[in-house]
């Protein structure tokens, strides 16, 4: 699919010295909204003390996956920059972006690159769909001719699966999702960041070019060592592309480390529960337990002295109600935010 | 609006339709073409399908946005506005409550072709409807249970008092506290709005249920809730539900047949598990193998390459050869029909009973071809 040749070279020459500080980080970040008209004021913590550090050495894919109303969106806007947290930092390359120099503001922008979910939102429809192709390419000065910025584009609508024939002097509206997603990712092959942070991309797209899209992602990941931030609310999509797992609940993590050992081993039981619900793809092999509807959609309460998935937990004890969870290790990779997994709680 | 329209094959009679009529059909769909007139030409959305829905059972119709799957259960439901029309086919449909309908029935009602003045008894009291995004159709401004009784005392000759009856037995029966009826929508859940819905859409005990993509902006507990809803209902009530989706995992979880369509036309149709365990069509193998399923190792799945073709032109021959890794000369040039699969087809012992699919590799021209 992708030209081996060409683009080993330039992922040697894109990859910059070899650091150990996280290229992107955020450090207890929370991001609170206020809610609620005069004379009810409440706020409400959309993102609540999460912390997450994306290295790009090696190059590695974390899925954030929650359900609607988790704040992985919140998150991700923070990581952009598009947004600033409430408290916490994030830092790119060991600095918080709130004190960035114009220059260090620049490569950031450069090198911390969004793909985001409507893929029918991003493009302007009056311009044609290489616009953003030809903006990238004279913005970031990777051209110095007409002739190069026209081989440029063909070679990334290629490397993204696209025939740029069938692409390029089209508008937007005449391309299907799943081709102007690609195009985005055309985009982002052109600019080689350093990292992608990809909100839903494949949530409007379909299962078979769903692959496709995932399986760029990956070969990004492996070929030119760009890390990836993938947000979903699909653990199956999670699983395909591997690497490591945070689960958001309602704001706050309520279990990270690797996917296998996520997915495999679930230690909280919101994650329990959101595996349970996952279709099985075997007709032969259904759920025959009903889950009881009255637990999964009593409302979350946000309590700061108490653990956000209570309400709806079927193991809850008395802790549960008085106090914040800490995050307890599991095993070597895996994290919960759970008194079950507090040693002070465990069973003799 | 789109009476005008008729089908240009006769309508059968009262007879002949009986005579043809296997007892346990619910809606025959025969040479279904749904098309819209655009600038560029009329886009052939829906053309050529064949598909019977039976009574008492969960269908599940799929395929890719853009297959024509949601325009031919609008057609069904005669929702098609301009500059879409039903540019000819059938739609039998039998329905067992009857006595409401004018005219005689006996014999079926095609609903691609009577009046509109005959189809408005037939809905909700014997075809509901579930549209995409349906939750976010409820009025903002009115109680749940004013929403519901309303329309069953305009659909039945049902007082105020027995529609409200009525509506608390089927809240309960999608798991809603009574409390719900005296809400307004914006005070449920994406979840629990969808279960209005569908309790609305059942109070009548209409004999077919189509539902278009219900739980897709859905979290997946709450979909789950939903599919369990509807599997209940269906055995409680005894209707058809024709479940419109992309998605193959819930499929799997919830549909007793299947219908998979693409580029306008149907594929292949079977039993879920023929589908999901033996896949003969080669799209219904690309489609199966990119699920990615979390019980699973992870191994890489390359999707079907290339793109769907627009419905402006579809390829000649069979619409899939373009994509399909194991076109052959008359693939391109023959249009291959949706035919019963012969025994040898098939792995020893399995039944290819009610399986149909549209490839020539199944043909007995392929057969001699390629031996």
């Amino acid at each position: 699919m992708l030209d081996t040749t060409v683009t080993q070279s330039i992922a040697a020459a894109n990859f910059g010295p070899v650091d150990d500080v996280p290229i992107l980080e955020a450090r207890n970040v929370t991001k609170e909204f206020t809610s609620g008209g005069a004379g009810r004021r409440g706020r409400i913590a959309a993102v609540d003390q999460v912390s997450l550090a994306l290295s790009n050495n090696p190059p590695q894919i974390i899925s954030l996956v929650g359900e609607s109303g988790s704040g992985k969106t919140t998150f991700s806007r923070m990581l952009l920059g598009l947004t600033p947290p409430s408290s916490g930092e994030i830092l790119f390359r060991g600095k918080s972006l709130a004190t960035l120099t114009k220059p260090e503001w620049n490569d950031y922008r450069r090198q911390v690159q969004p793909v985001f979910q409507d893929p029918y939102g991003i493009y302007n429809p009056f311009y044609r769909i290489e616009r953003v192709l030809e903006l990238a390419i004279r913005n970031f000065k990777l051209a110095s001719s007409r002739k190069e910025t026209y081989d440029l584009m063909h070679e990334a609508l290629e490397a993204v699966d696209l025939r740029p024939n069938d692409i390029i002097g089209r508008y937007p509206h005449q391309l299907s999702g799943g081709e102007r997603q690609r195009v985005m990712l055309a985009r982002l092959y052109l600019l080689k960041p350093r990292v992608i942070i990809a909100d839903e991309p494949v949530s409007m797209i379909d299962a078979a070019v769903r692959t496709l899209f995932l399986n760029i992602l990956i070969d990004f990941k492996d070929k030119y060592g760009i890390s990836c931030l993938f947000i979903t609310h699909n653990l199956a999509t999670a699983h395909y592309l591997g690497g490591k797992l945070m689960v958001l609940c309602f704001g706050r993590v309520a279990e990270s480390g690797d996917l296998d050992a996520v997915i495999h081993t679930p230690s909280h039981p919101y994650t329990q529960q959101l595996l349970q619900s996952v279709p099985t793809i075997d007709p032969e092999n259904r759920w025959t337990d009903k889950m009881d509807l009255r637990t999964v959609e009593r409302p979350l309460t946000h309590e700061a002295n108490k653990c956000v998935f209570v309400e709806r937990c079927p193991l809850a004890f008395a802790p549960c109600s008085q106090q914040r969870p800490g995050d307890y290790r599991v095993r070597d990779d895996q994290v919960a935010a759970c008194f079950l997994h507090d040693p002070a709680h465990m069973p003799k | 609006m789109n009476d005008r329209n008729t089908s240009p094959t006769p309508i059968p009679t009262a007879a002949t339709a009986k005579a043809i009529r296997p007892t346990d059909d619910l809606l025959r769909i025969t040479d279904a073409r749904i098309w819209y007139k655009t600038i560029a030409g009329e886009a052939k959305v829906v053309d050529g399908v064949d598909v019977t829905f039976y009574r008492n059972e969960v269908f599940g119709l799929a395929g890719e946005s853009g297959c024509g799957k949601s325009t031919l259960v609008e057609g069904v439901l005669r929702l098609i506005k301009a500059p879409g029309y039903i540019r000819s086919g059938q739609a039998m449909f039998y329905p067992k409550d009857r006595a409401h309908l004018n005219g005689s029935t006996d014999g079926g009602i095609d609903l691609f072709s009577i009046p509109f003045a005959q189809l408005r008894p037939l809905r909700w009291r014997n075809i509901a409807y579930i549209p995409q995004g349906a939750m976010n159709s409820l009025n903002p401004v009115m109680r749940i249970e004013d929403q519901i009784t309303d329309a069953i005392v305009e659909h039945t000759k049902a007082t105020k008092n027995e529609a409200r009856d009525k509506m608390y037995e089927r809240l309960t029966m999608v798991g809603l506290p009574p409390s719900v009826a005296r809400m307004f929508p914006h005070q449920l859940s994406g979840g629990m709005k969808q279960r209005v819905t569908i309790a609305a859409s059942v109070t009548l005990n209409p004999d077919l249920l189509v539902a278009d993509e219900p739980t897709t902006a859905l979290d997946v507990n709450v979909q789950r809730a939903i599919l369990q809803e509807l599997k209940d209902i269906r055995e409680k009530l005894g209707l058809t539900v024709v479940y419109v989706s992309h998605d193959m995992a819930v499929h799997a979880e919830l549909a007793d047949r299947m219908g998979i369509m693409y580029a306008g036309a149907m594929m292949e149709i079977g039993t879920t598990t023929q589908i999901f365990k033996n896949p003969l069509h080669p799209y219904t193998q690309g489609l199966i193998r990119s699920i990615p399923d979390i019980s699973k190792p992870r191994v890489r799945v390359e999707g079907i390459p290339g793109l769907a073709p627009s419905p402006l032109r579809w390829p000649t021959g069979c619409r899939f050869h373009p994509r399909c890794p194991f076109a052959k000369e008359i693939c391109r040039a023959v249009e291959p029909k949706l035919m019963p699969v012969q025994p040898h087809h098939v792995g020893n012992g399995q039944s290819t009973q009610g399986r149909q699919v549209a490839c020539h590799i199944y043909t007995e021209q392929w057969d001699q071809q390629h031996a």
